[in-house]
């Protein structure tokens, strides 16, 4: 069984002469540890479609299986806690606590599911991320590679089936971009977790094991980049 | 970190500037209610301290009881302290075969018991008893009159025949405290002049009432415990014994005190200082309320962000009703503080500048009821503004953090109306009454916030009543109608004449006597006022002399006049 399954999603805004048809009956699967990247213009319909794969929003047709649960069909509490264990996001803006440590804000989705940090796992992490040295510093006494680091690590310490990146390198430069991919790819290896992740970036795109390309809410399959 | 509620007051520590609004609003909330409630408990216990010092520490005064119903009255767990007391010949005009005497002295007995003295009336002096049965406390005139002193022997004598005493002490002279009057205590044998007041052991007093074949009316005092509901107390002992309404007499001050009575101003303090309660409870709800809408809409992709990461939107409301909370611990105690040093201040200004009846306000005092009711109302208050804004954050989609975009999507109707002003103008006004609930939350705290003002302004008319009027203005004012000059001019000496009247004075007046002017001057007639030595004495004191006058003039028969000037 793949880890996601995406069937027929539409995405409709609006009514009537002003709707907006953001998604055209997507589907699609995604197996276990694979690394997807979608590309696609502005506009084209690609943060909707992230969006409908976090259950951040529900689309106007549709099915979202991740894992075999069907998100759509859950009451939002179950909704919640499913998407706080088996979801991790990253954020272009990073969106870290500002007055939290690093260490802290990778923990915080830990300690909003009542969990005590695994220490060992905390260290690897922290190891990983290479941000060790970092570890009781503030967001703003680091780089924008860092953060988003620290980002990813907050993304990975509930250990989710899914992790969900938009444009995670749209705020770095050329380096940390690659080492933010580097790292991304290492973990999905690594822990087995399937990653997709919106990019703009073609080059960065070619890194992943397969590109999914959003046109005007259509999706194409472009298949796998290396075997 | 334990908890994700950790993160409330580390975020508080770093945000100090952007809640510095919401913690001056609970703590001028805390600050009025710990002031109020502080200052009306300093003026409750110097009216029962007062109460006490002027009508003694009892609550329930009894007629008409027996001697088993009492017994049972002062065995209850809510009784503290109880006396018979009881009084014979206190009438004036007895015939001298009627009439008791100490040395020729007309004298009036009162029977009590020990716990009268000291712990119910206040007014013996130190070492005064009547434990042994023949001992006996007197009026202080006994002292110039009788010529006695403490451990002299007296003899009372009664038609039935003589009984010796030995003077225990004295009570102490009345100082006009125990004047009779509305809520007064006339227990302190108010004896004339040439009478002297015997106060004895109750057994004694009755000995010599039954061997003289006298009848009296002798009542019971009563003083309950303290902390005791005085009104739970009052009904049972009067259920239980069908004690009829005239026959129980409450220490009417004393009781007002603890809430219990029809006519003293204490009982009407209590439900305005509730409407004050309330109106500052809405206001503070308001204000905090409209800041924390304000600290919500600058957090809304934070909000979002915690939702993405898996908060629930209990753990969201749960998170902002705390982080409100949070701030009460510091709001709160500045808040209390304020308002204790204020109460101290405005009770030291009381003390010096007004004093009279005021002069016994304790100063330095911490009213619990006063803490307890700010700590009450900041809490309260912020945990009933916290409501909405909690909701409003825990309604904050997960996309808001995604996208970036949090701010609010409402709907726009219709275009900024340009023709009153600038367009700047125009945005703001627009801006202002589109959110319905921000315009009532803050047009609600500006209402609330001018009520409170002017229920305060009354204040200002109040230390204007209380502050020392002119040292002329009288505290009793006796006229006749329509200014004809009615009251007998004899009145003056026979009011001079009356214990704990300072300075009695009197004036007529004669107006529109034909008078002619060396000056023109657009009048045929002149309005006449005396003045008595002594108001011409206060005419310098009150600054009421222009510059110049002479009033040694004034004095004697001179035909010297004051006029005055308009």
């Amino acid at each position: 069984m793949d880890l996601l399954e995406v069937q027929s999603i539409s995405k409709t805004y609006g009514s009537g002469e002003t709707a907006v048809r953001a998604l055209k009956n997507v589907s699609f699967s995604v197996p276990k540890g694979e690394f997807v990247t979608v590309v696609g213009e502005s506009g084209s319909g690609k943060s909707t479609l992230l969006n409908m794969l976090g259950a951040l929003d529900t689309p106007t047709s549709g099915k979202v299986l991740i894992d075999g649960n069907d998100t759509f069909a859950m009451k939002e509490n179950a909704l919640t806690v499913f998407r706080r264990r088996n979801i991790g996001f990253i954020f272009q803006a990073f969106n870290l606590v500002p007055e939290l440590t690093v260490e802290q804000n990778m923990i915080f989705p830990l300690l909003l599911d009542y969990q005590k940090p695994n220490r060992k796992y905390l260290e690897e992490l922290l190891a990983v991320l290479n941000l060790k040295e970092r570890r009781h510093h503030l967001p703003n006494q680091l780089s924008g590679g860092q953060q988003q680091r620290v980002a990813i690590g907050r993304a990975l310490i509930t250990r989710p089936s899914l992790i969900l990146a938009d444009e995670p390198t749209g705020n770095l430069d050329t380096q940390n971009s690659s080492e933010v991919i580097a790292l991304l790819k290492e973990a999905s290896r690594k822990y087995e977790q399937t990653i997709i992740m919106i990019t703009h970036n073609r080059s960065i795109a070619q890194t992943a094991d397969r590109v999914l390309q959003v046109s005007d809410g259509v999706l194409t399959d472009f298949g796998r980049c290396r075997e | 970190m334990k908890s994700y509620l950790s993160l409330i007051p580390i975020a508080a520590r770093v945000r100090r500037k952007q809640s510095k609004m919401i913690i001056l609003c609970i703590v001028l909330s805390v600050f009025l209610v710990t002031t109020i409630f502080s200052l009306v408990d300093s003026v409750r216990k110097m009216e029962t301290a007062n109460a006490i010092d002027k009508g003694g520490y009892w609550h329930i005064r009894i007629d008409g009881i027996g001697e088993d119903e009492a017994e049972e009255i002062a065995m209850r767990s809510e009784v503290a302290v109880s006396s018979w007391y009881d009084v014979l010949n206190l009438d004036n005009n007895l015939t001298i075969d009627k009439a008791y005497y100490i040395e020729g002295a007309q004298t009036v007995i009162c029977g009590i018991e020990q716990a009268f003295i000291g712990d119910i009336m206040h007014y013996f002096s130190e070492g005064a008893h009547v434990i042994d049965e023949n001992a006996v406390i007197l009026t202080e005139n006994a002292q110039e009159l009788l010529g006695v002193n403490i451990g002299d022997t007296i003899t009372l004598h009664t038609p039935a025949g003589d009984y010796d005493f030995m003077v225990s002490g004295f009570r102490i002279s009345g100082n006009g405290k125990y004047v009779s009057s509305n809520g007064g205590e006339t227990s302190a044998l108010l004896v004339k002049e040439h009478q002297v007041g015997a106060f004895m052991n109750i057994h004694t007093f009755r000995r010599i009432c039954s061997e003289n074949g006298e009848t009296s009316a002798p009542q019971y005092y009563i003083q309950l415990q303290k902390h005791t509901n005085l009104k739970k107390a009052l009904a049972a002992i009067k259920k239980q014994y069908g004690l009829p309404d005239e026959n129980v007499h409450l220490h009417t001050i004393l009781m007002a005190a603890g809430g219990i009575t029809d006519k003293d101003y204490i009982k009407n303090v209590y439900p305005v200082v509730g409407v004050l309660f309330l109106l500052i409870m809405a206001a503070g709800v308001f204000m905090i309320s409209g800041s924390m809408n304000s600290n919500v809409a600058q957090r809304l992709q934070f909000f979002g962000m915690l939702r993405c990461i898996g908060a629930s939107k209990s753990q969201i409301i749960r998170f902002v009703r705390l982080e409100t909370l949070n701030w009460c611990k510091t709001a709160v105690p500045i808040g209390s503080m304020l308002g204790i040093i204020t109460t101290w201040a405005v009770n030291a200004g009381l003390k010096c500048f007004v004093g009279g009846e005021l002069s016994d306000i304790p100063v330095f005092t911490v009213s619990a009821a006063g803490i307890l009711c700010g700590v009450v109302i900041g809490v309260a208050t912020v945990f009933l503004a916290a409501q909405a804004p909690a909701k409003r954050a825990a309604k904050v989609s997960p996309v808001a953090a995604v996208t970036g975009n949090a701010g609010d999507t409402k709907q726009v109707r219709h275009a900024v109306n340009m023709r009153f002003g600038k367009i700047e103008t125009a945005l703001g006004i627009h801006h202002a009454v589109s959110a319905k609930k921000n315009l009532l939350l803050l047009t609600g705290s500006f209402a609330l916030s001018i009520i409170l003002f002017l229920c305060f302004s009354v204040l200002i008319a109040l230390v204007d009543c209380m502050l020392p009027q002119k040292a002329s203005s009288p505290d009793l004012d006796i006229a006749s109608a329509d200014h004809t000059n009615s009251v007998d001019a004899s009145l003056l000496d026979e009011i001079k004449g009356i214990d704990g009247v300072a300075h009695a004075f009197g004036r007529r007046v004669c107006f529109d006597m034909p008078a002619t002017f060396q000056k023109e001057v657009q009048s045929e007639t002149i309005d006449l006022m005396s003045y008595d030595d002594y108001q011409l004495e206060l005419l310098a004191k009150d600054s009421d002399l222009r510059k110049g006058s002479n009033l040694a003039k004034m004095y004697e028969d001179s035909h010297s006049v004051l006029v005055i000037w308009d």
